[in-house]
């Protein structure tokens, strides 16, 4: 009896050094995490959980010592045209008053419920990228999965201390108006993210001056991205193979050095499509077009295609 | 009195022209999209037959005054063998036709509850049957019900008793593709399949629950036939898009802009088709267009045949 409780001990301590390995390699490449992960993970240090949902749904319940995180991520920019990505010092500041320092791992989850809900936390990957801090995660399925699961909940307010987080602003992930001006017509590859509606022009939002696309553009819906809503499923985001197999559907070149840049209306479907391509498929040149289609619109100087798809123009 | 030689004058103008009026629907191939405005000015005109697609109870509730009714789902019932949706067949149409008094010389005018885009494939797929079935005087009321009653026309719910028409059901086999001509148009290239259906069931994101696989044709071009009407915007009910604006589409989706080329339109169960149909047919002119009846019920549930998945056929093909 003894000498099994013996295996059994050395065995769970082989089984915690695994998991601990495990958690530290992913906190290195893999920037999309499960729910069972978290979960063992949830009170290691160097740890950070940002709920990136409404902030109403924070006051409810949340994952356990997850930090309110609601932003703002994207603020008006100078001209009142697109929200943008906020100035590098409020983002730093914001940071910090969440608890970030330089060396966290930053996990980031949102309601769960829809690909949209996955875009707000793309986008908040997508900004520490931008800002340097590349050692961030998405909760696969966000608090949807984490509670369907049957994880712990909590509904008392973290109150992280202040972080030392530093910004260093890589301005290379982000493509501007004129960058944009820029390369249409080059070789880069511009990667619609909106409903196919939209990029047809058979529809638009209304504070949305013009209808249709960037000239050639490829399209891939967001939320062909995610499982959300097939068989009432959370948002988990698709099988890496199968997303792999939709960029070469949607016509998206092979060579992982292509620069693509990514875009929809605000720039927030545009993130999922920059997580998926940039940390899911390994494409290493991809930027997001920060003032989307809203910046884009008003600027008759910049063509828009309508009742096309744009690939027939190649 | 001595104005009544010119009032003479004037009556029988205008009887002449009224003639020529009356005379105009059967005279030539009558215009295949015609407006509310024109069809109340017709009204009880000889020889036209408004023809009513929406359910019996439906068209019981109210219709078009004279108009007579056969429901969609009798122009394509389901086969029960191949689980998919067929044409009925020239006898069973001839019999419903001549029923409602349709002759060989008839203009017919067939409309929908033209809501939804759905809707507006119902009657554009009876008037794909009607010519297929060799009657070539069809026309298809733009925004069907819907505008008609939006725009506060009359409506009756008098059934009316029709003399029997002459007209005879003849399959033109040209405008209909079975599923063997479709495998070997595949396989040979000799058509260009388009797919009307929704984008995602395209991309094989969805389907329908009674469709086998995912996916769709390989090498399909995507036209869904949401684009072709203005249905739901700002409240429109379904009329078809402008020649102007479908043309721009049909160049922008990859279409030839050689009109004999030979294409072959699908859907889940041809009902959707039957706008692709009239859209190229009809409205831009291409000779060559037919149907693939079963479409993607039929050929889904073969497992032999390829699918393309996770892909527009337009950038894989």
């Amino acid at each position: 009896m003894n000498t099994c409780k013996a295996k059994m001990a050395v065995l769970l301590a082989a089984v915690m050094f695994f998991a601990c390995s495990a958690g530290a390699a992913l906190a290195g490449s893999n920037s999309l995490v499960s729910i069972d992960w978290l979960a063992k993970n949830l009170n290691k240090s160097g740890m950070v959980i940002l709920d990136v949902g409404a902030f109403t749904h924070y006051e409810k319940n949340h994952i356990p010592g997850a930090v309110k995180a609601f932003g703002p991520w994207q603020t008006m920019n100078d001209q009142f045209v697109g929200f943008m990505m906020p100035k590098t010092a409020d983002l730093e500041a914001m940071l910090r008053g969440y608890g970030v320092n330089n060396d966290s791992f930053v996990v980031l989850y949102d309601e769960g419920i829809t690909a949209h809900d996955t875009c707000k936390s793309a986008r908040a990957l997508w900004t520490l990228h931008t800002l340097g801090h590349d050692n961030v995660a998405i909760l696969d399925g966000g608090f949807a999965a984490w509670e369907q699961a049957e994880k712990p909940i909590s509904t008392s307010a973290a109150a992280p201390d202040t972080g030392n987080f530093t910004a260093k602003l890589d301005a290379g992930n982000i493509a501007s108006l004129a960058d944009v001006k820029k390369k249409i017509g080059s070789k880069t590859v511009f990667v619609d993210n909106r409903a196919i509606t939209e990029y047809f022009g058979h529809e638009k939002k209304s504070h949305i001056k013009r209808y249709g696309h960037l000239p050639s553009a490829r399209m891939w819906p967001a939320n062909y991205m995610s499982n959300a809503g097939i068989k009432l499923s959370p948002a988990f985001m698709k099988d890496a193979k199968i997303l792999a197999e939709m960029a070469a559907g949607v016509g998206i070149p092979a060579d992982k050095n292509t620069e693509i840049i990514t875009y929809s209306n605000h720039g927030v479907q545009a993130a999922l499509g920059y997580f998926v391509l940039h940390d899911i498929l390994g494409y290493k040149n991809v930027k997001l077009f920060d003032g989307s289609i809203l910046e884009t619109a008003p600027d008759q100087s910049v063509p828009m295609e309508k009742f096309a798809w744009g690939y027939m123009n190649q | 009195m001595n104005r009544r030689p010119l009032g003479f004058i004037t009556y029988m103008l205008l009887a002449v022209l009224a003639g020529f009026a009356l005379s105009t629907p059967s005279a030539a191939k009558a215009a295949p999209l015609v407006t509310t405005d024109w069809l109340e000015k017709n009204l009880g005109a000889q020889d036209l037959v408004i023809l009513d697609v929406r359910t019996e109870s439906n068209y019981g509730v109210g219709h078009i005054p004279g108009s007579v009714n056969l429901p969609y789902e009798q122009w394509e019932p389901k086969n029960e063998d191949k689980e998919c949706h067929l044409m009925a067949t020239a006898e069973v149409l001839t019999g419903y036709l001549q029923n409602l008094g349709v002759n060989a010389s008839s203009h017919v005018v067939i409309y929908d509850h033209g809501n939804t885009t759905s809707d507006a494939t119902k009657g554009t797929a009876a008037l794909w049957i009607m010519d297929t079935m060799g009657h070539k005087n069809v026309s298809y009321l733009n925004g069907g019900f819907t505008k008609w009653t939006f725009e506060g026309r009359i409506i009756d719910n008098k059934k009316p008793t029709p003399a029997p028409g002459n007209f005879v059901a003849k399959l033109n086999a040209d405008k209909v593709a079975t599923l063997d001509e479709v495998t070997s148009s595949l396989k040979n290239k000799t058509a260009i399949f388009l797919d009307v259906r929704n984008i995602d069931q395209h991309f094989g994101f969805s389907k329908r629950g009674d469709v086998e696989r995912f996916g769709h044709i390989p090498g399909s071009l995507a036209w869904p036939a949401d684009f072709m009407t203005h249905a739901g915007i700002n409240r429109a009910p379904a009329y078809v898009l402008s020649e102007n604006d479908l043309a721009a589409m049909a160049k922008g989706v990859g279409l030839p802009s050689n009109k004999s080329r030979n294409i072959i339109v699908y859907c889940n169960s041809s009902q959707f088709a039957g706008l692709g149909f009239f859209v190229l047919q009809e409205v831009l002119g291409y000779k060559n267009v037919s149907v693939f009846d079963g479409s993607m019920l039929e050929y889904a549930a073969d497992e032999k045949l390829p699918m393309a998945n996770y892909s527009w056929g337009f950038v894989t093909k």
